[in-house]
């Protein structure tokens, strides 16, 4: 195992290129599915403002 | 001959309405959604694979010793440095010619993925060429290529956020876009030619013809991985800016707030 | 649109000439980006030291680098002054095809600021100690290069007419492109200056420029539309 980590001598350029390619990928991925809900959420939230300020107006006019 | 023209058109035709309901926004988020845990799936298993295969089993090089390993993911980032760009362009005629919403989309959702990958090329080789070379950085054929590649990324964000408008922001990206494709063989030959003419082809490449079958394996399984991990992410990144420039269609009102669409 | 019939070539010719004279009156815009060719010339001894050997050998790149950079800095003035008083979107409208008129424009631009500059060059690669053999293959390059320069930085700058702060994104957008012209002209100049053969150099400048003449003016247009639109 610790043969298999020492990479014959290039352990540091070996390792440091596998993980700085996955921490870019993996963490652009994380980002778009986060982008994806939280946007899923925004538009959520603004669809049912806008329907519940439209039964107040309609609440209003009917008390009126 | 008249029975096959009519057959022609009515093919035409099919293909056409395929086109355009599958390029619709509420279809393309529907499928997408469905398939894309089925890319994670294969992206996951391909890597987990190719990475075994690339990092344990694979012989070690006899001239480069073991840090040719880097090779499985440089020379896949690379060729996804291409590839999405080549998906770019297409989508850029696509969009231009036909005027088609989803291809301005897939567009550029793909960028960021697209040069986040030249990035990695670009950072690995540098790496690689370390230990090979002795220095960080040559002036290497394959090298300047893919930082020239890096900077017509970049110039595709500088344009985009430029302009307030995301329709003409999309449609400007589309023409750099096809601008950059008719250059980059242009600019791959002309790089080739000049690095060739101040240092000599001495230099080792990647690529050596003689690479050995149990090398090339975790090579190409690798690269089907990167494939799998780009539909994955541009599929999340496409999703959310569908909703983004769709917000005020019905579908999205059916989609997010099943019980509010009247 | 035009009731009176005026041919493509008469309305190419009336632009180039319309341009020239209008740019007698702003004088600055092609002197200029000529002042800038010379200062960064001048920069460089003063930067690397006057020692006359080391100047010979980066002459060639020295000189074409400037040529690049002051004939991008001189785009900018191509398509503005016509973006904002309405006359491109004339243009646009116009029976014509767009991407002739465009050629005009940009044909009008390379006459008035690469062309001083070719003249100008001569007289630096000489004070840079550029050898003989090497100013005659400059001077064929920059000919056949700079239209080259003026045609992809032509369609840079119709796609940043329309924004704020264009400037800077221009130079992101068309240096990368202006790679493989900096290439073949400092390398047939570098081989003139070796003793070298330059045909290949020389010849793959002409297909670059036969390549730009026939895609770039469409390009062009295209980004224009979008701009005006």
């Amino acid at each position: 195992m610790s043969e298999f980590l020492h990479m014959g001598g290039y352990a540091s350029f070996v390792w440091s290129s596998y993980a700085l390619s996955f921490i870019l990928m993996f963490g652009m991925m994380f980002l778009s599915f986060s982008q994806h809900k939280k946007k899923q959420k925004i538009i959520q939230g603004r669809i049912i403002r806008a329907a519940q300020q439209k039964a107040e107006k309609k609440r209003e006019e009917e008390n009126e | 001959m008249s029975i096959y023209i009519i057959d022609k058109k009515i093919m035409i035709k099919a293909t056409w309405s395929f086109i355009q309901k599958f390029s619709s926004p509420p279809h393309f988020y529907r499928i997408s959604g469905k398939m894309q845990p089925w890319f994670m799936a294969i992206f996951i298993g391909t890597l987990i694979y190719g990475l075994i295969g690339g990092l344990y089993l694979a012989p070690t090089d006899y001239q480069q010793g073991d840090s040719f390993r880097i090779i499985y993911v440089h020379v896949p980032a690379a060729w996804m440095s291409m590839f999405i760009y080549m998906v770019m362009a297409f989508c850029a005629a696509v969009a231009l010619i036909w005027r088609i919403k989803l291809a301005d989309i897939v567009l550029i959702s793909s960028a960021p993925i697209g040069a986040m990958f030249t990035a990695i090329a670009l950072a690995t080789g540098s790496i690689w060429g370390k230990p090979m070379w002795g220095t960080w950085w040559v002036w290497d054929a394959r090298l300047t290529a893919e930082l020239i590649l890096l900077f017509l990324y970049l110039g595709i964000f500088a344009l985009y956020n430029a302009v307030e408008d995301k329709r003409t922001g999309s449609r400007f990206v589309s023409i750099l876009v096809l601008v950059g494709v008719v250059n980059i063989p242009i600019i791959h030959y002309s790089v080739e030619w000049w690095a060739t003419l101040h240092q000599g082809p001495t230099v080792t490449k990647f690529d050596k013809p003689s690479i050995h079958i149990d090398m090339l394996i975790p090579l190409l399984v690798m690269a089907i991985s990167f494939k799998c991990y780009y539909i994955t992410t541009m599929f999340s990144r496409a999703r959310t800016e569908l909703l983004e420039r769709e917000s005020n269609a019905k579908w999205v009102t059916k989609l997010l707030v099943p019980t509010k669409a009247d | 649109m035009a009731k009176t019939r005026v041919s493509t070539r008469k309305a190419f010719s009336v632009i180039i000439w319309r341009d020239l004279m209008l740019s007698i009156r702003h004088p600055s815009e092609i002197i200029n980006p000529l002042l800038f060719f010379i200062m960064v010339i001048i920069l460089y001894p003063f930067a690397v030291g006057s020692d006359a050997k080391l100047l010979m050998e980066i002459s060639t790149g020295v000189v074409w680098v400037a040529a690049l950079l002051a004939s991008m800095l001189s785009l900018d003035s191509i398509f503005k002054e016509d973006f904002a008083d309405g006359t491109l979107e004339e243009m646009i409208l116009s029976a014509h095809p767009t991407s002739i008129l465009v050629l005009a424009k940009v044909f009008a631009h390379w006459l008035l600021t690469a062309l001083p500059l070719i003249i100008l060059a001569p007289i630096l690669a000489v004070m840079l100690g550029m050898h003989d053999d090497g100013i005659v293959v400059l001077l064929l390059t920059l000919l056949i290069g700079t239209p080259v320069l003026s045609l992809i930085g032509a369609i840079g700058v119709a796609l940043t007419v329309s924004l704020r702060g264009g400037g800077v994104i221009l130079s992101l957008l068309i240096l990368p492109l202006y790679i493989p012209v900096l290439i073949f002209g400092s390398g047939a100049v570098n081989n003139a200056i070796l003793g070298l053969d330059v045909q290949g150099q020389i010849y793959m400048l002409a297909a670059l420029f036969v390549l730009a003449l026939f895609f770039a003016p469409l390009a062009i247009a295209a980004a224009l539309k979008i701009s005006l639109s």
